[in-house]
Parts: C-alpha cells; structure tokens; sequence
C-alpha cells in the first residue's frame, strides 16, 4: 500500500522532445518528489503499461499515478490512446491513474467539448504546463488517496 | 378560236404572258375550256335588271353551236325554252340545292355521244360541265381493295410504290408518280408505277417552276384536274353582251374542263404525255405532294371516278402522316434505350470527362461522324477522327461562347455558317455541338465532312424555261424545256443533314452531363468551404507548436539555467520547422488560383528536378534513376512541385544508413498510362495507405523524420485538378510505390 512517503510515478505520453524537457524541468522545479518516464507516441505508452515490447523486463512495477497525455500525436492520437487505456480499465487490466490529464497546442472547443464528456480525463489543459498547475494536481492526487 | 402553241394570246382577259410573269399567269381563269366537253355558267345573282333567274352568263362556243344555229338568242330566252331535257333536269336539281353526290350524276345521250354532266356553284355562279363518256372504265375492284393495301406498308418507300401501282393498274395510265415537294417546293419523285420500256422518273428532282405556285394553290381547292388530251383545240366561251363589253373573266377553280396553260401543254407534249390526271395530296391544310398520273395515249376519267381518286389521296395523306409519327416515336424510343447505358455511366461516374471519352464508339453511333471532339476550358481538347487542329477547335469553342451557344448548335453548311476559315477546307461540312457546361465553357462536338452530293434533276434545273419572240408580233413565246434527261448536279460544301434523331441524342446526352456538371461544381465549392475552415484550424495548431517551443527556450535562454548552446539549437530548429510548414502550406494554397495548361515533358521536367535537387540528392549518397517519360496536358509548374514531392519524400523515409534509391517509370495499361515512383524507404502500412495523402497526416513523429504532413496532400491536389488517379502501393519495410494514372486524352505524342 503506497504512502505518502513514496516518490509518486508520472507519466509523460508526448511525441515532441523539447515540450518533454520543458515539462521534466517543471516538474522538477516544484520540489515535489517524483519520478519521470516518457514514452514518445501511444503505442509505446501502451507496451509501458502492460509492460509488453521493450518493456517486458519482469522487473517490478508500479502503475502510475499521474499521466499527462498530449492531444497531437502522429498514428495514435490522445484520443486514440485514451480509448485504448479506458478499454483495459473496463476489464481490469489495469488500475487507471486516478488523474489524467490531457494537454493541448489547440484552443480547439470541439476537443475541449470531448474533455467535458470523457470520465477519464480529470483535466484538459493548454501547455506549457506550469509549475502551479502541476503542485495542484498533486493536491488532487493527494486528496484522492484519502 | 384557238390559240397559237404557247402563246396565250386571248385566253386570259387582261393578261399577256410573256417571259417574266410566267409565275403569275392566272391559270383559274381562261375564257376558254377543252375543246371536248361544253359548260355553261349560269349567274345565281345579279344586280343587272334581268327579268328572270338564274340567267345565262356564259357558254362554250361548241355547245352553243350545237343547241342552235342563232346563239344570240339564248341570251334573252329562258334556259327552260332551249336546254336539253336532261341538262334542264340537271339545272333544276342544283337550283333546287341537291348537291351532286346526292344526284349522282346524270348521262347526257346526244346522237352520237354520251356525256357525263356534273356541277358546281362558286361565286355564286351555277357551273354545268359535260364530258364524253370513256370507253373503257376503271377498275373498281382494286380500288377497293386500296385501303387494306395501304394499310400494310409500314414504311412510306412501300407506301408510295403501293400507291402508284393502285392508280396505274385501276386507271390503266402508262406512269403513276408520287411527286413530294421539298422546303423550296422543288418536287422528287419518290414513288413510280411505270411500263417496262419507259425510262424511270423514280428519284429524280423537278424544279419549283414545273408545278408553280398558282396551280400548286389551285390543288388546295379543286383535288383533281384532268386533261384528257393535249391536241384537242380550246372552245372559247361567249359571255352573256348583258355583262358588258369585254366581259368580266369567270372563276373556273373548281371547273374540270377549263383550258390549260399552254406552257404546261407543251410541257407535257416534250415528255410524251397526252394525257394526265393529278390528284392533290393535302396534309395539314398543305399540298405535300401530287399523284401525278401521265398517259402516252389521250384518256378521259369519269367524274365520279376522280372523285374515287380523290379519296385514294386524301387516304394516302393520313397514312403518310401516320408513318411519319410512327417513325418518329421509333427514333425517340431508340435513342432512349439505347443510349440509358451510356447515361446511366456519366451519371455513376466522378470524371464523367473520361467517361466520354472512354465510350467514343457509343458517341460515333449516337450520332454518325467522321469526328468528334471534346474541348474543356483550355487544358484539354480531345480528338478523334477527322478534324481541324487543335488551335481550330480552340477557335471554334471560343465562338461558339461568343454567339451563346448554352444549349445545341449544328448546321449543314459550316463554310456558310461559321466565321473560321478552317483547314484544310475538305475537312469540315457539318457540326453538331452541345454545351456541356457553361461554368468551364465545355463542347462536345461531332463533325461531318462536306460530301458532294449529287442531286438528279429531270433535265437541266437553270433552263426550266426558253423565251423566244414571236417575228411580226409583240407576243413571245414561253417554251418549257425540252430534255428531261436526268441531270446530275453537284452540290458542294454541305455535309449530309443531322437528323432529327441524331439531335435528339446529342440533345439527351448534353442533359444529363450539363446536370452533373452542375452538381458537381457546387460539391466542389461546398468541400472548399469545409476544406478552409479545417485547413485554417489545423494550420494554427501546427504554427502554434514551434511557436511555442520557441517561447520557452527563450525563457530559458533568459533564465542562464541551461546550456545556451542546447537552447539556441532548438530554437533554430523550431523557426525552421514553422519555415517549413509556411512554405508547404503556401504551395498548397497556390494550387487554388488558375493554372496555366501547357503540354508538359516529364522527362524533361525530371532533368530539372534532379539538378535542382543535386546537393540533396549527392548529400545523401541517392541513387535517381529516370525512365523515358511520357508529355502531359498540365500546368508545368504543378507537375513539377508533385515529383519533386514524390521525390523528396522518397529521399527522406529511408532507414538509417541506407542510401535511397528511387526509379521513375512509365507504362501502358489500356487507355491509361501509369507512371510510377519506386523507393527504397521504410515503406507504408497497408492501413495508413489511404491517409497519407491527407492534410498534416503524419506517420512518424519529428524525432524520426521531419515534414509538414502537407507534400502528398499537395501531390494529391494537384493530381485531382490534372484528373490523374493517385496511390500507393506498399510493404513495411519494402519500400513504396507512388503511381499516377493518366487517360490516354491527357497525354501528347511525340
């Protein structure tokens, strides 16, 4: 059983290198313990969480806690993954992070409409994210545990 | 009195006829009649004081000769004190209003002769007319069976020859015609019943001036008119001295005996004819023709025995007029079946252009030619079969934009009708065009060659008539000619006529394309529409990205937190995407404005593209390979930046240390031509292939390999606009193949 003690897992789904440094530089800048993994397109975050692929260590793992999924990837989209990621929750094969959230380039209101909607998204926000709004849904995340 | 061969000098009253006024010679009413019958003329009403009515108006000089030696007598006496009994009888049955069927007739017994007496009233005038008797009668048994015969021929060639041999062989005359008159009344012998040693008339054209306007008039009135015998001298009539002096000429339309012009006397005399009978045939409320009966010997017809001919025509019309309106619902169920196929294709089809032009043997049978041509805006006019050049064509659609052509144009006489001086001047006679669409100024047009046809005329056409002076009188004389030797005259310059069918056909397939024209013009701007929105959208988000990135780096570079080095390096690397993603999207927003068509060498283009592209093309070690290429109708630069996409792209999406090696062919596949781009690369998933020509469709992410995700939607525009089909064929990891298939008509031969 986690405790409050414990580094929490974050995952970074996000195909674009350079928004990947800026959020691992945020995320280190809120003095939060954390630890970081990226996985560059949807597939690659699926073989991570099933632990298949390149990912098939046998090494213990823990399910992350917080995700944050970009909208604007090539092949498999955001939207394509979460589709995918709410299937696997449906039957149980994995214990879905209790917040995602989706970050976006586009002010587009049909995806923020789609947001709205989807009971796994806890939040869709513009980036950059920024160091508060990272320390908030660790709040979240926090409080959610309780 | 008589009158000199053709000359008409007493017969009319205040008439001459001389060269020039043939065409008013008033032929209804001669002061004279036959000289084998006899008629009297009887005045119903007067305003003359006379004592007594009906009073005699006027009367043949051989009748009045034969009741009594003093025939200025009769003038003042009672017709009941000196007519015949049976010609009394007669007077007092049409006074008495009973109308000649209804008396069916009378014989007039004189010592020597029996007469057929028949009447009529005109002008309020009684006219009694007696006609020898024939010796040998008519046939009545095939007269009756005439209907039932007619009714069997189901075209009017049958029709006309089963006419002609009723006539001929019930009225026993040497040749029967059916004589049909054209636009100009020029008439043609379509139908003939002839003896064997006769030359044959079938075929042959007359002039308009044979059967004149005034005697074609006089058929609408009186159906009949017979001349028993051209040598018979005229009797001329006296005229009651109570009318004055000179008398007032008589009416005599509806009389059968009243004298013959002397022009057609002769004419008939130089084509062996002495006797003939002419029934009218009345279709609509016009003569559409005559049966024109001629008799190398005299013969008389009995009253009630043209009467019988007369119904035999008037029955011949309405089975003409049938035929016609049967033959013409022939054509229009024709052309509906068998052109819905081709309909049905054009209406399924997206490029309904190459549709067309794959079913050039539908079109040539829609409506027979020697060529045909499809022109759209500037970039392609396809051709087939004989015709003028390209240029020509151009000039052709652009006057036909000129004079409003938005529906069907033809005509039979282009050198006539058509403002082009095309060339070589063999080559075009007739067109028949359609207007496939106003919006891009489409045609198809069929062509026909000028033919010289050759119409037979009896006898030389120009020398209808001959006028030659009478020596020691002002009169002349007015021959008719003498030859009615079939002669040939060449008619140049016209091609042979599009039928009503052929029009019909043209008209039918104009409809149904000009709709779908339509339609898919408003598609196309609905999807523009549609396009913009989401293009505009999708360019924002993609700007934003680098822009951003280019923000954040600055911050950093700012902040001296991180090796500025690093950070500088990103940032170009972001201006230099957004650079890319400008340029491609102004390529791609260029291919909306007009092109400029030209025909396009793509081997030629590809020399350029591989120098262009040298540096690239050595930095990576690629192996450019080009097969002989075929010349496309097209805009030049388009084309140019669609290989240089395929090109580039084939560069790019190769494995790590692998040298690509790309190879541009062309072959043949039916009316098409496929050129083809063959790589080396990573290849694509069978389940992207249809993607990737969308807009900002990307397979790899920037890490891997950079692009704008807007070249093969570029390929695929201009591909669309040139009419090019575009895809792919590919294997992960077995490289890909770009084809583009293009329609033999877009392509120029060497």
């Amino acid at each position: 059983m986690p405790t409050k003690t414990q580094p929490k897992r974050i995952l970074l789904i996000d195909d674009d290198n350079d928004d990947n440094f800026f959020h691992q530089r945020v995320i280190s800048k809120s003095d939060i313990d954390c630890e970081i993994d990226v996985c560059p397109s949807g597939e690659d975050a699926l073989d991570y969480i099933l632990r298949r692929g390149v990912y098939a260590d046998g090494l213990p793992f823990t399910e992350p806690d917080l995700i944050f999924l970009d909208i604007n990837m090539p092949l498999m989209d955001g939207w394509e993954f979460l589709e995918e990621y709410a299937a696997l929750a449906e039957s149980k094969q994995v214990r879905p992070s209790k917040v995602i959230v989706m970050l976006s380039n586009s002010p587009n209101p049909a995806d923020r409409k789609r947001a709205d909607n989807s009971t796994f998204l806890y939040a869709f926000a513009n980036k950059p994210l920024t160091v508060e709004a990272f320390q908030n849904y660790m709040l979240v995340l926090e409080d959610n545990e309780d | 009195m008589t009158s000199a061969r053709g000359t008409s000098r007493g017969l009319y009253q205040n008439f001459l006829l001389t060269g020039d006024n043939c065409h008013q010679e008033p032929i209804h009413r001669p002061m004279a009649v036959q000289g084998h019958g006899y008629l009297m003329a009887f005045s119903l009403t007067t305003d003359l004081p006379v004592t007594e009515l009906p009073f005699l108006h006027a009367i043949s000089t051989n009748l009045a000769h034969k009741i009594t030696r003093e025939p200025a007598a009769l003038w003042n006496q009672s017709p009941k004190t000196w007519l015949p009994p049976t010609l009394l009888q007669v007077l007092q049955n049409a006074l008495a209003g009973k109308s000649y069927a209804e008396s069916n007739g009378h014989t007039w017994h004189t010592d020597d002769q029996k007469f057929d007496v028949s009447y009529h009233v005109h002008n309020a005038c009684l006219i009694i007319e007696c006609e020898p008797e024939p010796e040998t009668s008519v046939h009545e048994h095939l007269v009756r069976q005439s209907a039932s015969l007619m009714q069997t021929c189901s075209t009017l060639e049958k029709l006309h020859q089963t006419v002609c041999a009723i006539i001929g062989k019930a009225f026993e005359y040497d040749r029967v015609m059916v004589y049909q008159f054209d636009e100009d009344k020029h008439g043609i012998v379509v139908g003939e019943f002839k003896q064997e040693n006769q030359a044959p008339f079938l075929g042959l054209h007359f002039p308009e001036s044979d059967i004149p306007k005034i005697a074609r008039d006089l058929f609408l009135r009186a159906k009949s008119r017979l001349i028993s015998d051209t040598h018979i001298e005229n009797t001329f009539l006296l005229f009651n001295p109570a009318l004055g002096s000179p008398p007032p000429s008589l009416d005599l339309s509806y009389s059968q005996l009243r004298a013959t012009s002397p022009i057609h006397i002769e004419y008939l005399g130089n084509m062996g004819v002495r006797a003939s009978l002419t029934l009218g045939i009345v279709i609509g409320g016009e003569l559409w023709g005559l049966i024109a009966c001629h008799h190398a010997e005299t013969k008389q017809v009995m009253f009630r025995h043209r009467l019988i001919g007369e119904a035999i025509a008037e029955l011949f019309g309405k089975k003409i007029l049938e035929l016609q309106i049967a033959e013409h619902e022939n054509q229009l169920q024709r052309a509906l079946n068998a052109e819905s196929e081709l309909m049905d294709r054009i209406r399924i089809s997206d490029h309904y252009r190459i549709e067309i032009l794959e079913q050039t043997d539908t079109l040539k049978r829609l409506c027979p030619c020697d060529g045909i041509a499809l022109i759209t805006l500037d970039e392609c006019a396809w051709s087939e079969g004989r015709l003028p050049s390209l240029a020509q064509l151009f000039a052709l659609r652009d006057w036909l934009v000129e004079t409003d052509v938005s529906h069907l144009y033809h005509t039979t006489n282009v050198p006539e009708d058509i403002p082009i001086a095309f060339e070589p001047v063999s080559v075009v006679g007739g067109v028949l065009a359609v207007c496939l669409s106003t919006i891009s100024n489409s045609y198809l047009i069929w062509f026909r060659q000028p033919v010289t046809q050759f119409v037979n005329w009896g006898g030389n056409s120009e020398n209808s008539y001959s006028v030659e002076n009478i020596p020691g009188s002002d009169e002349v004389r007015v021959s008719p000619r003498q030859s009615f030797a079939k002669w040939r005259q060449a008619v140049k310059g016209q091609s042979l006529p599009w039928t009503n069918a052929d029009i019909l056909r043209a008209d039918r397939l104009r409809d149904v394309v000009f709709k779908k024209e339509l339609l898919r013009t408003a598609n196309l701007v609905q999807r523009s529409n549609v396009e913009f929105t989401s293009l505009t959208f999708a360019t924002a988000h993609d700007l934003q990205e680098p822009l951003r990135t280019l923000i954040n780096y600055t911050h950093l570079l700012r902040e001296q937190d991180e090796d500025s080095d690093y950070c500088i390096g990103r940032i170009e690397n972001a201006t230099r995407r957004m650079q890319g993603l400008i340029t491609d999207l102004l390529d791609y927003a260029n291919l909306g404005t007009e092109s400029t068509p030209g025909d396009v060498n793509l081997s030629q283009l590809m020399k350029e593209i591989v120098y262009d592209l040298g540096d690239l093309i050595s930095d990576r070690g690629a192996i450019v390979a080009v097969a002989p290429l075929p010349t496309v109708r097209g805009d030049a630069n388009r084309i140019k930046q669609m290989l240089i996409n395929f090109l580039t792209n084939a560069i790019k999406y190769v494995p790590k240390n692998t040298p690509p090696e790309v190879q541009f062919t062309a072959e043949n596949d039916g009316n098409f031509v496929v050129v083809k781009v063959r790589d080396n690369g990573i290849g694509i998933d069978k389940k992207y292939q249809d993607q990737i020509f969308q807009m900002f469709k990307r397979l790899h992410n920037k890490n891997e390999f950079e692009g704008s995700g807007i070249g093969l939607a570029i390929c695929k525009k201009v591909a669309d606009t040139h009419e090019f089909e575009i895809g792919v064929n590919s294997e992960p990891g077995a490289g890909a193949t770009f084809w583009l298939k293009i329609h033999s008509s877009m392509i120029t031969p060497n």
